[in-house]
């Protein structure tokens, strides 16, 4: 047993999870999650079934399940979180409950997860992301750029709640810019 | 209060009294007026100068296309040139400053170019300033310069913060007058999402501008009711201060919205100046009104003189009356509403010239005429009239109405080059057919001038494009409004009088210059507006191009359509370039990455250097360390002795999956890969499709069908993009997957002699690394620190023994707190960019600067690399003959023969050898000094370099003028056995 330990550090270097209110809004960071991609191969056809223990995920949309929150990032490929202090391991987890089926990639750290909550985000998402709010329901997902860095956006509740992914390394940047504009529309 | 010109009604707000200044005078408007209303109702009628000539002007318009009221507004950074006055919102403590007039604007001493005149007609440049010929640059250049432009910078960054986003809708409709209104009308109350933008402060358009009735209301109470409406319904947003700037592709629009600029400073704080939006509309529907033409004559442009229907919206919306008495020059009857409107609210209104036959009855004198000359060179006093009789008449008015017609703004349904059609019964260009995608044209800018016309377009055009997208709608009954026809006879300018008669007022373009411009050849519409600068100014050629058009088809003996127009292109009016930048400025220019010792680099002072958009550690200064070098060669020398840790979290990571991963890396690398054992790490080195090297790095095999993939830093994305391409697109028969774990695991170098014993310390016992175990080019799955897994790869880049080791990201920082904890015992070292470039030159091994996409795998040294045994990206094309002749470039080391730096970009040339391109013989691709060897050392590439060890070549470095010795050595300048790595 070595001596020493590691511990660690969220995507801003510090102990506990970034938390901003602006106006009326707030960006939260949410380390306490776990993150894995799953990649379906040749000829498995649609896994997601399998992810969700129940319904289909559409594309551009999530499902909840099994504990597990899914969505789809692409052709037959989908992203898969769940609590990071009960499944560290997910991607090891998700391995053994696929096999050969798919191809599984750990992603805990290459993202880095954030919510954004409020009373009215349409302002606020409108002059970040080119999304189409309007059609940009419960349960969508898409793949965007935020002030110059991609990211998928999840919409949790129309105008009140999404959360965000960004690759770890461009947290700093990525939050940077959204509170910018929380700012710029608070006033 | 002092607003002699202020009349009765109008629709600002006489409760809201506004404080500002011009040229120091402290004045008084209202809520709702422009800046222009305010000073035309203080009697201000000089508002600027011209652009060549510096000749006194007052404004024209009373919309965006406004030509001579340009002003700087505010003060000190803030200060705003060549904003329009037409369209600048009065605010409480506004300061506007006159622009292009020194000292003042009543004497401006430049004014003395107008004497000159003559000397300066267009192409004096060309004729003039061509000899001789070293002048240009030096003198002339300068001095032209420093002469031209409007308004000046305050040459301080721009305090202001400016914001973009995304819209989308079925139904854009451009413009808020009679057909916008009712096209939104018809649009949202059958539920499509619409989005209404107008450029003004108050939408409705001409309809607040005009004395009729629509359904038995005022026009412009008909516009609120409407506003009303459409602001009750969800799915309509309405877009006041939005210009739409331009028609791009796919039916996206940009518009840009002025959010506070027209709030006192004191109420900015925080907010945006201005939004950039982008439209995304399924539909859009133009409804931009027109834009009057002027009538060109002598002296036709003193302040005083504007357009009749300006003339008429001051009066009517601003409660202003350009002139105690006032005259009318028209050649349609839309004029006559000028004498009318004015003569209702007690201005007097001398005369109507008209130049037609049959002129129509009015209450006021119509005079058929000519308007021959005007006086008054700070503002209008008289004009001369020449009757049709024959008899000339002198008119006593400050205040000259003038109508040529009305040109429809096309402008946004030609920026995909759609090109206009003429209708003689209007005398003007209309849309033509080949309109952008999902575009349609309402009102008067379809050509439709009365306000029934406009409701009807505007009605019926909704209708079409909300079928068009399987949204049937009925359309409502409309209002009742007038339809009267248009009565217009060309007339584009007055032939008798000899001082000159304007067209482009902001660039000093004359009749006789488009003339000129025929007579010296120049007859294409394009040749005009570039040797004359027609239309070239801030309003882009709305006032000016049909006049210039119409001279030069008559000097031509064309019609108007056979000779063309220029295209509008975007913007439709000009865009502050921060606007354009939003929050992209300065360090926000482009996201940063930050690695994951970022932040304990930053504790122990580390210098940091971009690398694309990643911040890495450049060096490490100690106490005592003035010079980078000291620290560079302190870090380098430390890896060769004992052991460092560098952070190389950047270099791209892509996870290979799948039944067929090892036959996709055959394919992607020029070397072989489809045996590689599980447990072992490869170089590889990877071609483009014409055999140039792309990219090197390595994979690692951890299972059968999982390799990881790295990249160099600079090269992830496009390496990534790269093995997708061929993944989805070439080989899509492979089971193979791919994503990026770049920023999942942060990793380190741990490199140098002591580096196995300093990971002994925290690899988990249960994994063996000694050098039996985990030999040269291992790689495994591990844990550290009791249970942390990682990765570790037994790779070097400095040409030490040394490792790579990964961890998750969140455990980064933590590590290389530890790595220098239970290092400290062999003095651990932490290096940065600089000596990780040191260590691997020393080592001869390629990066960037080698890989700079000219050299191929022969010149790398790497032909035999290339694997003949399979088929790969690039192997055949590597293969061709000028890529792989034996005596082509090789890479090769380089050693100073005297005490100085070798610069990298150096050329190279046989000793003595004449430096001439024929001769060129190489160029140094990366350099340092080796503090292992003690000199100065250099890679690069040299025409048969391997076979010229020993040999003596000139570097010459011509940017300082300065050729140095160099001796052609091996490009391994440490352990070219490679015995270190395997110890």
């Amino acid at each position: 047993m070595t001596k020493y330990t590691l511990f660690p550090r969220t995507a801003f270097g510090r102990d506990a999870a970034m938390i901003d209110q602006i106006g009326s809004a707030t960006l939260s960071e949410r380390p306490d999650f776990a993150i894995a991609s799953v990649a379906e191969r040749a000829g498995q056809g649609d896994l997601s079934p399998v992810l969700t223990g129940a319904a289909a995920v559409a594309v551009s949309e999530w499902q909840d399940g099994l504990g597990r929150t899914v969505f789809w990032s692409g052709p037959n490929q989908w992203f898969v979180l769940a609590d990071h202090d009960r499944s560290e391991m997910l991607a090891a987890e998700l391995k053994t409950e696929l096999g050969d089926q798919a191809s599984v990639t750990e992603q805990n750290d290459g993202w880095v997860v954030f919510d954004l909550q409020g009373a009215d985000l349409t302002p606020i998402l409108e002059r970040l992301c080119p999304i189409n709010l309007a059609e940009f329901g419960a349960n969508r997902v898409q793949r965007t750029v935020i002030d110059h860095v991609g990211c998928f956006v999840l919409c949790l509740e129309p105008g009140r709640s999404y959360r965000l992914l960004c690759g770890r390394s461009f947290a700093g940047s990525f939050a940077h810019g959204i509170k910018t504009i929380m700012g710029s529309v608070a006033v | 209060m002092t607003q002699s010109n202020r009349i009765s009604g109008g629709l600002i707000d006489r409760d809201l009294p506004i404080s500002f200044s011009f040229e120091g005078e402290s004045l008084q408007g209202f809520a709702g007026d422009t800046l222009a209303s305010a000073l035309l109702a203080n009697g201000k009628r000089l508002m600027g100068r011209s652009f060549k000539y510096h000749r006194p002007r007052g404004v024209i318009s009373s919309g965006s296309e406004e030509p001579n009221a340009l002003m700087h507004i505010g003060e000190g950074a803030y200060r705003t040139p060549n904003t329009r006055a037409t369209v600048a919102e009065l605010y409480d403590g506004m300061v506007a400053q006159s622009q292009n007039a020194w000292p003042s604007l009543a004497f401006d001493a430049m004014g003395i170019n107008d004497l000159f005149s003559n000397f300066l007609t267009a192409g004096f440049y060309y004729k003039t300033f061509m000899w001789p010929r070293a002048f240009w640059e030096k003198l002339y250049e300068p001095i032209i310069r420093k002469a031209a432009g409007l308004g000046s910078l305050s040459m301080q960054d721009d305090p202001d913060v400016y914001d973009k986003g995304f819209l989308h809708c079925d139904l854009l409709v451009i413009g808020a007058g009679p057909a916008g209104l009712m096209a939104a009308l018809t649009a949202g109350r059958a539920g499509a999402q619409v989005i209404l933008a107008d450029e003004d402060f108050v939408m409705g358009g001409r309809l607040n501008s005009e004395v009729i009735e629509i359904g038995g209301q005022s026009g412009s109470d008909w516009a609120k009711a409407s506003l009303a409406e459409l602001a009750s319904l969800p799915n309509v947003r309405l877009m006041a201060r939005t210009t739409v700037l331009g028609a791009f592709d796919h039916g996206i629009f940009s518009a840009v919205e002025r959010v506070s600029d027209h709030l006192p400073l004191s109420q900015r704080a925080g907010r945006a100046r201005e939004t950039l939006w982008r439209i995304y509309a399924k539909r859009s529907l133009l409804c931009a009104g027109a834009t009057e033409r002027m009538i060109a004559f002598s002296n036709n442009d003193r302040p005083g003189i504007m357009q009749a229907g300006a003339m008429r919206a001051y009066a009517n919306r601003w409660a202003v009356s350009a002139g105690q008495k006032v005259a009318v020059f028209a050649n349609n009857d839309d004029a006559y509403r000028t004498a009318r409107d004015l003569t209702a609210k007690g201005v007097e209104v001398v005369a109507v010239i008209d130049p037609r036959e049959g002129v129509p009855d009015s209450p006021v004198q119509v005079i058929r005429g000519q308007v021959i000359h005007s006086k008054g060179r700070l503002g209008l006093k008289s004009v001369r009239v020449r009757k049709a009789d024959g008899g000339v008449e002198t008119l006593a008015v400050d205040a000259l109405a003038v109508s040529g017609g009305w040109n429809p703004n096309l402008s946004l349904t030609s920026h995909q080059r759609g090109r206009p059609d003429w209708r003689d019964d209007i005398a003007a260009f209309v849309p033509g057919a080949n309109l952008p995608v999902g575009m349609a044209v309402a009102g008067a800018a379809a050509g439709d001038f009365s306000t029934h016309a406009a409701l009807h377009s505007g009605a019926e055009m909704a209708c079409q494009s909300l079928e068009a997208l399987g949204q049937p709608v009925t359309p409502a009954n409309l209002p009742e409004a007038e339809d009267a026809p248009t009565q217009i006879t060309p007339f584009w300018y007055v032939g008798e009088g000899k001082a000159r008669k304007w067209l482009d007022f902001q660039n000093d373009v004359t009749v006789k210059d488009v003339k000129l411009a025929h007579q010296e050849g120049f007859e294409s519409v394009e040749h005009l507006k570039r040797y004359t600068t027609l239309g070239m100014a801030t309003d882009q050629g709305k006032n000016a191009n049909m006049g210039g058009l119409a001279v030069m088809a008559e000097m031509t003996g064309q019609s108007i359509p056979q000779t063309g127009t220029t295209i509008f292109r975007p913007p439709y009016t000009p865009v502050s370039m921060g606007a354009l930048a939003g929050r992209s400025t300065g360090k926000d220019f482009k996201p940063t990455r930050l690695t994951p010792s970022h932040h304990w680099a930053q504790r122990q002072g580390a210098v940091f250097v971009e690398v694309g958009q990643w911040l890495r550690a450049q060096w490490f200064p100690q106490p005592g360390e003035t010079h980078w070098r000291q620290s560079v060669d302190r870090e380098a020398l430390a890896v060769r002795k004992s052991v460092g840790v560098c952070d190389v979290t950047t270099l791209g990571k892509v996870d290979v999956q799948g039944k067929d991963a090892a036959q996709f890396l055959n394919l992607v690398y020029a070397n072989a890969f489809a045996k590689l054992p599980v447990g072992k790490t490869r170089y590889g080195l990877m071609l483009r499709e014409d055999g140039i090297a792309m990219d090197d790095g390595t994979a690692a095999r951890l299972a059968e069908d999982h390799f990881v993939v790295t990249t160099t830093t600079a090269n992830a994305g496009p390496v990534y993009r790269h093995m997708e391409f061929v993944r989805q697109c070439l080989r899509p028969d492979l089971d193979v997957q791919l994503i990026s774990t770049t920023d999942a695991w942060a990793q380190y170098a741990v490199a140098g002699p002591n580096s196995r014993k300093l990971l002994q310390k925290i690899v988990d016992p249960e994994f063996d690394i000694s050098n039996e175990a985990f030999p040269f080019m291992g790689c495994a799955e591990i844990t550290v620190c009791g249970g942390i897994r990682a990765r570790l790869f037994r790779i070097s880049f400095s040409g030490e023994l040394a490792y790579e080791i990964a961890v998750p990201t969140r455990y980064g920082e933590s590590l290389i707190e530890v790595l220098m904890q239970a290092g400290a015992e062999f003095d651990v070292t932490p290096y940065g960019t600089e000596a990780l470039g040191v260590l691997r030159i020393e080592k001869g091994h390629a990066a960037g600067n080698e890989l700079n996409g000219q050299t191929a795998a022969a010149h790398l040294g790497m032909a035999r690399l290339v694997s003949t045994k399979k088929d790969s990206i690039g192997a055949v094309m590597t293969r061709r003959s000028e890529l792989a002749k034996d005596d082509g470039l090789r890479l090769v080391g380089f050693e100073s023969m005297g005490a100085e730096i070798l610069p990298a970009g150096s050329h190279l040339f046989a000793d003595g050898a004449t430096q001439e391109p024929a001769n060129d013989q190489g160029w140094l691709t990366s350099a340092c000094y080796s503090p292992h060897l003690g000199k100065h050392i250099a890679l690069g590439y040299l025409a048969r370099g391997s076979d010229r060890i020993g040999e003596v070549v000139d570097a010459a470095n011509p940017v300082e003028g300065k050729t140095l010795k160099a001796r052609v050595v091996s490009a391994h300048f440490i352990d070219p056995e490679g015995a270190r790595l395997r110890d």
